[in-house]
């Protein structure tokens, strides 16, 4: 499996773990970013080809409005990570049509699975 | 004129003539209910003053003959006038019954005096029948005599009329026959008078008398027997409680009832209006307006209605008056009960509201506390599945760091494995509503889904079999139930299916009466006893569990291993 993956989590050990978890699957992390308003920056410097984002994150944007502003200069594919899997909130981040959602706490299968569904 | 000492007679008969004359004529007009009584007295007087010094200046005997006939029938009208006087106002005032026995006492000294003339012979006893008239004394004294005598005959007639028609027992007609049967004698003795008889002896005067009994009988017995005449309705009017007036076009009270009397104590009626409390409204009574009218503290509804006598073509206004003072003091009365009950609803409607508004404020704290609580849990969930996350990633991490197929990586996917199955608890109860307990059904189907997808390079099938009604459980009971589920499940994956490389899990939950029953079937090699699992982790939890909910457990090997656990079950 190849391609860059951008990942956006701020749990220091889950970001870790994603990291570790998509280089032993081939993937390129270039970064973990932890503030959704670092979110552009990074996107415009690492050129990711799939985004996870954590929903909530630190930084005055949270997850999904952090993807709205991706979304108006990039068609990268998003994931969302999120331990809310409320309905108002999966309504909000369905608005901006993401490619996939991981409910918290996802096994190593379900990554794999979206993985090779987005970048297989 | 010829002989006049011949009318000699006829002059002292005159009065009672006249009288009985003026009494049947006012008994068939209405003049007295028009004229006041009183001034007719007046009148008469004059014009016997008028006589009295008039007589003796003439020098023609006839003519002054004629004035002295005049002076009789004057003074014989002057009784009948006083008594018309009285029983006016007899019928008026409230010393009216004083009145009527003075005028019976009246009648009854008639009768003494008959019979005492009777006894002595001092009158009538005197009398002598010729064929020219009655020969008999002469003189003033028998002219007043005379007088008095007829006069009281006309006030006991008139009473009696009065009294018929005031107790409803003699109408008009019956009055009129009361006052032929009076006229009767009276009529025989002219007749005896002017010699018209042709026997000289011969007298109608008792056959008179006779015949005017008998009429006196006939019409009392008629006035008993028959219905009230339209004298009875007048009775009526006069009786009723409610004050009468009737006024003339002039706008003077003419008629009035007892009632009008009591309640306007100064009305005179007849005179001109001295009540201006109701004088100043005629106007609009003439208008046909109700109109309310202040007297003596007492305050009455006054209502016009215009009225025509065909007869004499008397056109009157009737005023009935109701006395609305009970009704105003009750309507007052009931308008305060309706301002208190009406302040009274005020109050308890300021005091709904305020409790209302008090309970919508009790009501917002409940919602607002409810939200917070949801929103608590809501938050209480995010960490507890994003820690159960940070757990599963350090697994993870510290599982890449192992030698593959080593016994640490074995334990670490087991830890992961029963993480899950807690998480799945919290998972489920986040989505299920608000204080219902949590679909064991669901969370079998979820669970060992799970499981199956951790072995997805077995060939196999697992079925989750319904049970006979919902089982529904706690938090706590729940993450137990899960972590014997999963250790269950694995236990058979581990060592039933993927030893042989395929096969069926099957698990079912039921409840049997009042227990509670997991069983979980493999199609592998059958139970196979291992010293090992004896201590084994998994076996332990399921050992605790057990314990704790005394629950039991039963291994078979029936072409695979079918393993149930039987735990004491109530829905309470």
């Amino acid at each position: 499996m190849k391609g860059t993956v951008l990942v956006v989590e701020d749990e220091a050990l889950v970001g870790m773990e994603l990291e570790e978890g998509l280089a032993q699957r081939g993937l390129r992390v270039p970064e973990v970013v932890t503030r959704g308003d670092q979110v552009l920056d990074a996107v415009a410097r690492v050129e990711p080809d799939l985004i996870l984002m954590d929903i909530r994150i630190a930084g005055g944007l949270d997850g999904i409005q952090a993807a709205e502003k991706v979304r108006q200069i990039s068609r990268v594919p998003i994931v969302f990570l999120t331990a809310y899997n409320d309905a108002a909130t999966v309504a909000r981040a369905q608005a901006i049509h993401p490619e996939g959602f991981l409910v918290k706490p996802f096994s190593d299968e379900e990554l794999t699975a979206l993985l090779d569904n987005l970048l297989g | 004129m010829g002989d006049l000492s011949r009318y000699g007679d006829l002059f002292a008969w005159a009065p009672a003539l006249a009288l009985l004359l003026v009494t049947a004529l006012l008994s068939f007009s209405r003049i007295f209910e028009r004229n006041p009584p009183a001034l007719g007295l007046l009148l008469l007087v004059v014009l016997w003053a008028w006589v009295e010094a008039t007589q003796g200046f003439v020098a023609d005997a006839g003519l002054r003959m004629l004035l002295v006939y005049l002076k009789y029938v004057v003074l014989a009208w002057i009784p009948f006038a006083w008594v018309a006087t009285c029983l006016r106002i007899v019928g008026n005032r409230p010393w009216g019954p004083v009145l009527l026995a003075a005028l019976g006492a009246l009648a009854v000294a008639f009768v003494v005096l008959l019979v005492w003339d009777h006894r002595t012979g001092w009158f009538f006893s005197s009398l002598e029948f010729t064929p020219s008239g009655i020969a008999r004394r002469t003189g003033w004294l028998h002219t007043v005599y005379m007088t008095v005598l007829f006069g009281a005959l006309g006030a006991g007639v008139a009473l009696l009329v009065r009294a018929g028609r005031r107790f409803s027992w003699m109408d008009g007609r019956r009055a009129k026959l009361v006052l032929a049967a009076a006229a009767l004698p009276s009529l025989a003795g002219v007749v005896d008078l002017v010699g018209w008889m042709p026997e000289p002896r011969m007298s109608l005067v008792p056959w008179a008398l006779f015949a005017s009994a008998v009429l006196f009988l006939g019409a009392i017995l008629r006035g008993r027997l028959f219905a009230p005449g339209s004298s009875a309705y007048e009775t009526v009017v006069r009786d009723m409680a409610d004050p009468v007036l009737v006024l003339d076009t002039t706008g003077r009270p003419v008629w009035s009832n007892e009632a009008a009397h009591r309640a306007f104590p100064s009305l005179t009626t007849g005179a001109a209006f001295d009540l201006p409390e109701i004088e100043g409204q005629v106007p609009l009574l003439r208008q046909g307006h109700e109109v309310s009218v202040r007297y003596a503290e007492r305050e009455y509804r006054a209502k016009g209605t215009p009225a025509q006598d065909q007869r004499s073509g008397f056109e009157a206004l009737v005023v009935v008056f109701q006395d609305v003072t009970g009704l105003k003091a009750e309507q007052t009365r009931l308008e305060a009960l309706v301002a208190q009950r009406t302040q009274e609803l005020v109050r308890s409607k300021e005091q709904l509201e305020a409790e209302l508004e008090k309970s919508r404020g009790a009501q917002k704290g409940l919602e607002r506390l409810l939200s917070e609580k949801e929103l608590l849990l809501h938050e209480v969930n995010h960490r507890v599945k994003n820690n159960l996350q940070i757990i599963l990633s350090l697994i993870n991490l510290q599982t890449r760091r192992l030698a593959q197929e080593s016994a640490a990586k074995e334990i670490l996917a087991a830890t992961e494995g029963r993480i899950r199955s807690i998480n799945l608890v919290h998972e489920l109860i986040y989505r299920t509503e608000f204080g219902a307990g949590l679909d064991f059904r669901r969370y079998l189907e979820e669970l060992v889904k799970g499981i199956g997808a951790l072995y997805s390079q077995v060939d196999v099938r697992v079925e989750v079999l319904p049970s006979a009604r919902p089982v529904q459980g706690g938090v706590d009971f729940s993450v137990d139930f899960g972590l014997v589920v999963n250790e269950l499940v694995t236990n058979a994956f581990k060592h039933g299916i993927v030893p042989a490389g395929g096969g069926l899990v099957t698990v079912a939950l039921d409840l049997r009466g009042s227990t509670l029953v997991l069983s979980v079937r493999d199609s592998g090699k059958g139970f196979v006893p291992d010293a090992s699992e004896g201590h084994s982790l998994g076996l332990s939890l399921v050992r605790a569990v057990l314990k704790k909910y005394r629950a039991e457990l039963v291994v078979k090997s029936e072409g695979g291993t079918l393993v149930e656990i039987l735990i004491p079950w109530s829905d309470a």
